[in-house]
């Protein structure tokens, strides 16, 4: 007896002879799980063959496609934009290295110190000053109205004035300020020779100017011991200490 | 000059940043009925913007009640296939959402249906979630999406043989003297191979415990 559920295709393509379709008929009727099977294949073929349904499915597979290829395109975005964040990252991190990390020259040193400087680095604080334009030779004796030209940031004029102090009253403060003075009005070889003549450190601030003057005058290496005594001394206040290590950092 | 440098190339960044927006934003946004009707049809572009736009929200939403994304697309599809067949039959009216929600609440309802079947671990029934769904009947058409698909899933086991063959004799609707050529076969050949095929593909489908919960 024949396997009529594997004709089942066979009958439902017409492929099957006269007689073949004849007993398969006779069989159905008779049969209910062959007429079960039939129906489960007829239903399967049906459904599989729905036109709508495969073009519908197609045009899901080509949405989610586009979908995920917009996907793709939108992380690449991101990725510039991550870039684009690195790279500037980098040239902010770049400027700040060469900012905190380089060198400056000893010029660069001594220019920075006097763009800051003020008077007060210098004179003692109870420096006088004048009142009016007149007093400044009449009143007040040399030492006071140079002081007062200093305070003034008239050094050219102070520098005057400091020249016509009696010998008598020039003491240690007295060449230290004119040291600094003739730093001031660009005399490096004259500063020298005035601080040499001043024996107090003034806590470490004529170590620094004499290193500069010599500096300027073309004394590096003395320059240096000044300031390796600066660091040796006993009594340097921290401001003029970090002036010396700034410039021996870069004298080297 | 470096702070210059930074700031032109900050410039560019924005020019180029304002460009991609623009030319992504241009696009109208279409209405719900433009899309119904879109669905309807067919139309691609509605299909393209629903997958892009509304899919994403809806895979989060069945996320949160326990899907993966594979349950959550099978019902993201489902019920676009569904209401594309529906569509031809019944006219869909939104009375009290947007065709997002609709959508949404279709495709937990249609997971939820499946979670239950499957004896996932569910909480909380999203009862008013799946409410919005009730307003338009998807029942039979989403059933015969999900026979649709589970056949599909079947003839995607075969052979590769046997997969040509009814892909394009029972998908395609080729004739077999269409399918010996398009394939290099000889006819009778064909015509055994796909009474073997089919057999196979049948006998697949009815070993699946899926195939009589849709019978029944």
């Amino acid at each position: 007896m024949p396997d009529y559920k594997d004709q089942i295709p066979d009958y439902l393509d017409g492929h099957l002879t006269a007689e073949g379709m004849a007993a398969f008929n006779a069989q159905l009727e008779k049969d209910a799980a062959l007429r079960q099977a039939l129906e489960d294949y007829q239903a399967i073929r049906q459904t599989l063959g729905n036109a709508k349904l495969t073009e519908f499915q197609r045009k899901l597979e080509l949405a989610k496609a586009t979908t995920a290829k917009k996907k793709d395109r939108s992380r690449h975005k991101w990725q510039v934009w991550l870039l684009a964040i690195l790279v500037l990252l980098l040239i902010a991190a770049g400027i700040w290295a060469v900012n905190t990390f380089s060198t400056p020259s000893p010029e660069q040193v001594i220019a920075a110190h006097f763009q800051e400087f003020e008077p007060g680095y210098i004179l003692p604080p109870a420096n006088p000053k004048r009142t009016t334009e007149e007093d400044t030779v009449a009143q007040l004796p040399p030492l006071s109205a140079a002081r007062a030209a200093f305070s003034e940031q008239d050094y050219e004029r102070a520098l005057e004035l400091m020249q016509t102090v009696p010998m008598s009253e020039r003491g240690d403060a007295y060449y230290y300020e004119r040291g600094v003075l003739h730093l001031l009005v660009e005399q490096p070889t004259a500063a020298v020779e005035a601080l040499r003549q001043s024996n107090s450190s003034f806590e470490g601030g004529r170590y620094w100017y004499a290193a500069i003057a010599l500096l300027k005058s073309g004394e590096r290496a003395q320059g240096k011991e000044q300031l390796e005594m600066l660091l040796d001394d006993p009594s340097p206040i921290a401001f003029w200490q970090d002036k010396a290590e700034a410039m021996l950092h870069a004298l080297e | 000059m470096v702070k210059l440098l930074a700031v032109g190339f900050c410039n560019l960044l924005y020019i180029w940043y304002a460009r991609n927006e623009i030319h992504e934003k241009t696009g109208a946004m279409p209405t719900d009925d433009e899309l119904i009707q879109g669905l309807k049809v067919g139309d691609q572009q509605v299909i393209n913007y629903l997958y892009a736009e509304i899919y994403p929200a809806i895979s989060a939403l069945l996320s949160k009640y326990g899907a993966s994304a594979e349950q959550a697309e099978d019902a993201f599809q489902e019920v676009l296939m569904s209401m594309h067949l529906r569509l031809e039959e019944q006219p869909l009216v939104l009375r009290n959402c947007k065709l997002s929600s609709f959508l949404s609440s279709c495709c937990l309802k249609k997971y939820w249906s499946v979670a239950r079947r499957k004896k996932f671990r569910a909480d909380q029934t999203p009862e008013e979630l799946i409410s919005l769904a009730d307003e338009y009947d998807l029942e039979q058409t989403l059933h015969e999406v999900e026979q649709y698909r589970l056949y599909r899933e079947h003839l995607k086991k075969l052979s590769e043989a046997c997969r040509k063959l009814l892909g394009a004799f029972l998908i395609e609707r080729l004739s077999l003297d269409q399918v010996a050529k398009l394939l290099g076969y000889t006819y009778d050949y064909t015509k055994k191979k796909s009474s073997k095929c089919q057999k196979r593909l049948i006998e697949s489908i009815q070993s699946d415990p899926r195939f009589k919960d849709y019978k029944n």
